[in-house]
């Protein structure tokens, strides 16, 4: 499957750590929806992840696992330095998702809607898309 | 760099319909012809098989940091263009073209605003509202989640100007620090970047 790699790479690092991952030392990064992760010395990543359809899992201490709901056995560990930063990480990984925003912007929506009468995305003519339709999707 | 599939494949398989579907033409870089294709937007992805029903997708296009701008052209007509405007990324861009007007318009406004950044600002202010209108009763709360907020958006991003002058600075950085990597001749990439079709 084709894709283009300078884009992923174009995206800004908003998060980064250095971690233990699989016994091996590994940079992290946090960009948008994808999890990069590169040899520390090396400014390319060796791979990227993609944070959809997921499942972040606190394991043993400062230790938090992904796993992808089509391979529900097969989970990635990462083993952070103090319980505070894997705690940090468990909480950005979960709502790193674009299907998490998704959930959480028809929550809102659906809750403003109903306090104030109004529906909030008419000011940015979005209101009829289907992707932020409550009942579309399984919240 | 390896992009994990498993990830990418699962995300696309989801039973919940993708946000657009239908057909486009794709140009081909190689041969400049257009190629017919299967396009699903999902999120900040937009993925397209040779045909409806295939299983494995040809390909995938990110959808972060790129304008979608119609082309005006009488020679090919419906035609848009998805291209990643800040300056280091001035690479190729994709050129699509729709079957009518009403195609082309509706994938380039859904193309336009499918970004996680998007969204995400979109969500910060949705929040600021939540918040603003006097909210005192208890939320459903996420497994997990910090108190008092369950839904906290990820980074506090203050404006679009501001996110996008943000963002064009850290690229251009990254960029850099990868060129130098290159010319210092740690070369893990295996010859030129993955050629599109």
């Amino acid at each position: 499957m084709r894709y283009s790699e300078r884009e992923l790479l174009s995206l800004s690092p908003l998060l980064n750590a250095l971690f233990f991952a699989v016994l091996k030392k590994r940079l992290v990064k946090l960009v948008v929806n994808f999890l990069f992760y590169f040899r520390t010395d090396e400014a390319e990543p060796i791979g990227a992840l993609l944070l959809e359809h997921c499942k972040i899992t606190r394991e043993e201490e400062n230790v938090f696992s992904i796993s992808f709901i089509e391979e529900p056995d097969r989970k990635y560990f990462f083993e952070c330095d103090t319980e505070e930063q894997c705690q940090e990480w468990i909480e950005a990984l979960r709502r790193a998702s674009y299907e998490f925003m998704r959930r959480s912007l028809i929550f809102y929506r659906n809750e403003i809607q109903k306090m104030t009468g109004k529906d909030p995305l008419e000011q940015y003519g979005i209101s009829e898309e289907a992707r932020f339709q409550l009942g579309t999707r399984k919240l | 760099m390896k992009l994990h599939e498993t990830s990418v494949l699962g995300y696309s398989r989801m039973a919940a319909p993708p946000d657009r579907q239908g057909r486009l033409y794709k140009k081909s870089e190689r041969t400049s012809s257009y190629q017919r294709r299967w396009c699903e937007l999902r999120g900040n992805l937009l993925f397209y098989w040779e045909r409806q029903g295939d299983r494995e997708p040809l390909g995938l296009i990110l959808l972060e940091g790129c304008t979608v701008e119609l082309q005006e052209s009488a020679t090919e007509p419906f035609t848009f263009e998805i291209s990643y405007t800040q300056g280091p990324l001035r690479h190729r861009a994709y050129k699509m073209a729709a079957e009518d007007q009403a195609s082309m318009e509706g994938w380039v406004r859904a193309l336009s605003s499918a970004s996680f950044k998007y969204l995400q600002a979109l969500l910060t202010d949705l929040e600021g509202q939540y918040w603003a209108s006097g909210a005192l009763r208890a939320t459903p709360l996420e497994e997990g989640a910090a108190q008092g907020s369950p839904l906290v958006s990820a980074v506090g991003l203050p404006d679009f100007e501001g996110l996008h002058r943000q963002f064009g600075e850290e690229m251009m950085k990254l960029r850099a620090r990868w060129r130098e990597g290159r010319a210092g001749g740690d070369q893990t990439a295996q010859g030129d970047l993955i050629d599109l079709e």
